[in-house]
């Protein structure tokens, strides 16, 4: 005798439709949902470095513009992109995140390159640069919103390590 | 057979709903997005002008309530010389209409804010 019911039964149905959402929907939602986050925030990161880069506009040595040469002070224009950087990624002097900043760790400028001449020239991540602009490579750390700790234990790490980079063009015509 | 079809119904019902409940948690996302684009344009202006006029400041507002921004409070630097210190902070809110139970939609108001600094360029003769 067979003892299989041809039609099912509505158990099976819920156990199925349940399954499906906990296996299936929630997981995908939440990936998505967590990868536009960290692209939210990596977007966040990239104006805050584009203003620090634009601004590294002030380093610019205005006795050479008038003949015609576009250089810069460097110390300056690190001084000022840290200080534009720590201002709109609410950073402390070390470069340490405070109360309300996206960095979840010490912020890492990897490199401040500035292009005035020699161009077009090529950046250290490969964009071609045909007037000056300033070239920057920041390490942020951050961590995921939802399922954080799980998400961290299963990479075996303490964030998630954004590396961003960022050319902006400097308005020399001001 | 009957009790199978009311089941299956059910089901989808909730997933439906499930579906749209997730899909609504990234209304606020978009709209912080707008947001900061708007603001980022309006800073990158003050930048070139050396600072936030009040006609400015109404402008933004505005802008901001047409996207469906309520209480938006606009605090800017007025003026500033080459190499001052500019910063623009945005604060308002958005009330949108989100599924918060089973075939119950309630209005939630998130708070969103933009505060961001940059440098003059505006040099002042």
């Amino acid at each position: 005798m067979d003892i299989r019911s041809e039609k099912g039964s509505a158990a099976a149905n819920v156990v199925i439709a349940a399954a499906m959402v906990v296996f299936v929907l929630l997981p995908v939602f939440s990936a998505v949902m967590e990868k536009q986050i960290l692209n939210e925030k990596a977007r966040v990161i990239r104006d805050a470095a584009d203003m620090a880069n634009i601004g590294t506009y002030n380093a610019l040595k205005t006795e050479n513009l008038g003949r015609v040469l576009v250089d810069a002070d460097r110390r300056k224009a690190l001084d000022i992109f840290r200080e534009l950087l720590r201002a709109n990624l609410r950073l402390d002097g070390e470069l340490c995140p405070e109360e309300g900043s996206i960095a979840e760790g010490p912020v890492v400028i990897q490199s401040l390159e500035m292009y005035m001449d020699g161009l077009p020239a090529e950046c250290p991540d490969g964009t071609v640069i045909d007037r000056p602009a300033v070239h920057s490579r920041l390490r942020v750390p951050v961590k995921p919103s939802l399922y954080r700790g799980s998400i961290l234990k299963l990479l075996g790490r303490e964030y998630i390590e954004l590396e961003l980079h960022v050319d902006s063009e400097i308005p020399v015509n001001n | 057979m009957p009790a199978k079809a009311i089941v299956a119904g059910i089901t989808l019902v909730i997933m439906v709903m499930l579906l749209v409940c997730m899909t609504e948690y990234f209304l606020p996302l978009s709209k912080k997005a707008e947001l900061d684009m708007l603001c980022r344009n309006a800073l990158l202006r003050m930048e070139n002008n050396g600072g936030f006029s009040s006609a400015d400041s109404m402008a933004l507002r505005l802008k901001l309530e047409e996207k469906g921004l309520t209480d938006v409070a606009v605090t800017a630097t007025p003026n500033a010389g080459q190499g001052g210190m500019l910063t623009l902070l945005v604060e308002g809110d958005y009330s949108y209409n989100r599924i918060t139970a089973l075939f119950r939609r309630k209005d939630v108001k998130v708070h969103m804010v933009y505060h961001k600094s940059s440098m003059s360029r505006k040099v002042v003769n």
